[in-house]
């Protein structure tokens, strides 16, 4: 009998403790994983508005893209424009009418349904816009007429073939009739993406949480945190301590901590924020496009890029953004060569130049960065007898140097959107970030042509002759593509890094 | 008293109009303005530059703008960011509180170490100890906020469970860090200061009197010598709380605090002329408040100082 119970035990022993192994899900079934309800952030950048039509810089965007929706998106990875509140869009020949349909099932936070008038209201409200750049676009618009409830046309002033692609930036989200009307500081926070604008505290964190009533997907967290962290270095302790899940741009010479720590996934690429010298072609020495070509072959990039960049970035080749449509870079096959080093044709240029023997020129910067490239810079023009003075300001006192013209060289970054008429706003004459002051009428003819051009290999063929027009006459001088990357918890999974910093974490999800 | 406190805050009013008359040119002589700001980010054309200008009220005088800017502040209203478009003064008392626990807890930390140490020092005067001590208390001011708040991040907050990197949200565990690293930085001079005015005291003869009448060394120094040293300490760390209620600008950064000084800073980088005048003025009026609440306190500590105001109200009546 004693023996009966013994073996009785034993056997239940063994099945429980199979049942037990069995029972051990593996990691990653679905069945097995919950997620955190909250998803933390660490952005580098801060953010100063919960109001779409107030920032364009990617920190916002960031936030508004969860928080808003506009006609359409955009799919920075397949290059795809993607239908958002606009379910289809109709433009006429002349590129000038263009005609939507809303989707029908869309609702505000504010539990007002989408409908045409609210598109005729963001259009009033924008062109008195605090943003600059909204308010320039929607007082492009001639009219919006709402033609039912779900079916909205939009007048250009001008024909733009890039329309759609203008759209998909997030500052053109629409806004509420009713909501802005009640509440007009807290109105445009509402709009009609998965999340809501909860808390906003400036210089700490903005809380959204998850809208029961999105049109889409609904995501899985319930609430997204971003925490501004200023410093690198803390940031990516807040990753390692786990106050964080991601932290976006970790510095680039602690990526090999990231890479080292197990628990952690580094994602890293080439940004789309071009670093490039603007030479003042106004400028009575610089005006020689001669000499402008041999400080361009004089100069060895990958040293800047070592020195100012710490060697994290790619060289650029080309003032054409290299993920912009019409991109070209085939010099050779239009007699041409690229700006690589090669002090020999550099001395040829110099020679041709109306300064055979020598120049002084003024190279101005307003970052720290930027002066350790100039400095770089300076040391290998001693090469063609030319003597750049360095002169640092910040932001503000660069930005109303260029505008004045009062420079001779500035380095300068630029972000170029996907659409190739972006490129316009460098080389076309009368616009603040033409920073080399350049002018050339058939250039600003193709842009023109371009705009309104709906045959692709007609376009393309516009923005090629611009860009082989620009690298003979060397107005700019790009450098480089800086690296940037977010780190992030290996449990952390669904967000969208887009190589603009304008990533995507409406699904992003924190295993348990 | 209460007469000198009212002199004092009518003083401040020259203050006040000096301050903010500086502030405005200061920033108006700095190459750049707003508008600049937004085109670094932003392409205009030069008619839409002319246009924002003038939204921005940045086309006339700066005679014109201060003027316009002194009628609205006297009317309590201090303007409005250019930036956010969020009323100055809302945003400058959304910071305070995250200001004020900083300022308290980094007085507390330099407190808590420097008075100890300065009266260690003095009644060891001339000994290795002495000399130690001055020597540790100087290491607060020699080591950079930014590298010892870094520090104190990879070695306490990777570390230690419950002590996060940084931020005002996560309760009193999140003032530890920036604390320590403001604290140690104002040690080096409070520590000096009450170990002089220790000094002071100690070879004073009162303090014989009272070691004959039995008292114990301890009780000596705590209740009779270091009481009468304090009037110094006082003046010393009230000025080290006025100031950090200012902020903090690179501890703030680092350890990601938001708080004031940041706000400024941000507010004179982007020229944000309303915002920085608005908080340098309100910064001006707090250190003003606090350094009258100090002079106010040696009646407190120091009874003679009490009856000179009793004295001079007689005098007057």
């Amino acid at each position: 009998m004693k023996r009966t119970v013994i073996v009785t035990l034993l056997i239940l022993l063994s099945c429980s403790l199979v049942f037990a192994t069995g029972a051990k899900e593996e990691p990653g079934t679905a069945a097995a994983t919950t997620y955190k309800e909250e998803v933390v952030i660490g952005v580098q950048s801060r953010t100063s508005s919960t109001n779409p039509t107030s920032q364009t810089s990617v920190a916002h965007k960031i936030m508004f893209n969860l928080t808003h929706n506009g006609f359409v998106g955009y799919d920075e990875r397949t290059k795809e424009i993607l239908p958002e509140l606009a379910t289809e869009w109709k433009a006429s020949s002349d590129l000038k009418t263009w005609t939507f349909t809303l989707r029908d099932d869309v609702y505000f936070h504010n539990g007002e349904k989408l409908t045409a008038d609210d598109v005729l209201f963001t259009w009033e409200y924008g062109k008195n816009a605090s943003n600059a750049t909204v308010k320039s676009f929607w007082n492009g618009v001639e009219s919006v007429k709402a033609i039912d409830d779900y079916h909205v046309e939009l007048v250009l002033k001008a024909a733009n073939i890039d329309l759609l692609h203008l759209l998909s930036n997030e500052y053109f989200a629409i806004l509420n009739r009713e909501a802005v009307t009640a509440d007009a500081t807290k109105g445009p926070d509402i709009g009609t993406g998965p999340y809501v604008n909860k808390e906003f505290f400036s210089g700490d964190y903005t809380l959204l949480e998850r809208f029961d009533r999105y049109w889409g997907e609904a995501p899985v967290t319930k609430t997204l945190r971003f925490r501004y962290l200023p410093e690198g270095t803390a940031r990516l302790a807040a990753l390692e301590n786990g106050e964080i899940d991601v932290c976006q741009a970790p510095n680039n010479t602690e990526l090999d901590i990231i890479k080292a720590n197990s628990d952690l996934v580094l994602n890293t690429w080439q940004t789309t924020a071009l670093t490039f010298l603007a030479l003042n072609t106004e400028d009575p020495i610089l005006s020689d496009p001669n000499l402008r070509l041999a400080i361009a072959y004089a100069i060895k990039v990958q040293d800047v890029i070592d020195g100012a960049a710490s060697g994290f970035a790619g060289t650029a080749n080309g003032m054409w953004g290299y993920f912009q449509y019409g991109f070209f870079d085939d010099w050779k096959s239009v007699g041409q060569s690229s700006y690589e080093t090669n002090l020999a044709t550099a001395k040829e240029y110099m020679a041709k130049s109306k300064s055979p023997n020598g120049a002084t020129l003024k190279f101005t910067a307003a970052s720290a960065w930027t002066v350790n490239a100039l400095q770089i810079i300076q040391d290998q023009l001693k090469a063609l007898n030319i003597t750049v003075e360095i002169e640092q300001v910040d932001a503000a006192g660069l930005s109303r140097k260029s505008v004045s013209g009062d420079y001779q060289v500035i380095i300068y970054s630029v972000t170029f959107t996907s659409a190739g008429s972006d490129a316009a706003r460098i080389f076309t004459p009368g616009n603040s970030v033409n920073y080399a002051r350049y002018n050339n009428a058939r250039v600003n003819e193709l842009f023109s042509l371009g705009a309104s051009e709906t045959d692709d290999a007609k376009r393309k063929a516009y923005y090629k002759e611009i860009q082989t027009i620009v690298h003979a006459e060397c107005p700019y001088i790009p450098l480089y593509y800086a690296n940037s990357g977010v780190a992030h918890s290996k449990v952390a999974e669904g967000a969208v890094y887009n190589t603009s910093g304008s990533h995507d974490y409406t699904y992003i999800k924190v295993a348990k | 008293m209460l007469r000198y406190a009212i002199k004092r805050i009518l003083l401040m009013i020259p203050v006040i109009i000096g301050v903010s008359f500086l502030i405005f040119f200061i920033m108006d002589l700095a190459p750049g303005d707003i508008v600049d700001i937004k085109l670094a980010e932003e392409a205009l054309t030069f008619e839409e530059i002319e246009q924002l200008r003038e939204t921005y009220g940045l086309n006339g005088s700066v005679f014109t703008r201060y003027f316009s800017y002194m009628v609205n502040f006297v009317q309590g209203d201090l303007g409005t960011s250019l930036v956010s478009g969020r009323p100055v003064l809302d945003s400058y008392l959304e910071k305070m509180p995250a200001t004020i626990v900083l300022a308290c807890a980094s007085i507390f930390v330099s407190i808590m170490i420097s008075i100890p140490l300065g009266v260690y020092a003095a009644m060891k005067r001339g000994t290795f100890a002495d000399n130690a001590s001055m020597v540790f208390s100087f290491l607060g001011l020699s080591i950079p906020n930014f590298w010892l708040g870094l520090m104190l991040i990879i070695v306490v907050a990777l570390n230690v469970p419950g002590i996060p990197t940084g931020g005002f949200s996560k309760g009193i565990a999140s003032v530890i860090l920036p604390a320590i690293t403001v604290g140690t930085g104002l040690t080096a001079t409070l520590a000096r200061t009450t170990r002089s005015s220790m000094l002071d005291v100690l070879s004073q003869d009162y303090l014989r009197t009272e070691r004959a009448k039995g008292h114990k060394e301890i009780k000596v120094i705590m209740k009779y010598a270091l009481r009468n040293a304090l009037i110094p300490i006082i003046t010393i760390a009230g000025g080290q709380f006025a100031v950090t209620l200012g902020g903090a600008v690179l501890t703030e950064t680092v350890f990601s605090w938001p708080g004031v000084g940041r706000l400024i800073v941000d507010a004179v980088n982007s020229r944000d002329v309303p915002m920085a005048v608005g908080c340098i003025i309100l910064k001006s009026i707090t250190i003003g408040i606090v350094v009258l609440i100090v002079d106010l306190l040696y009646a407190v500590i120091d009874p003679r100082i009490k009856a000179q105001y009793g004295k001079r109200k007689r005098k007057q009546a």
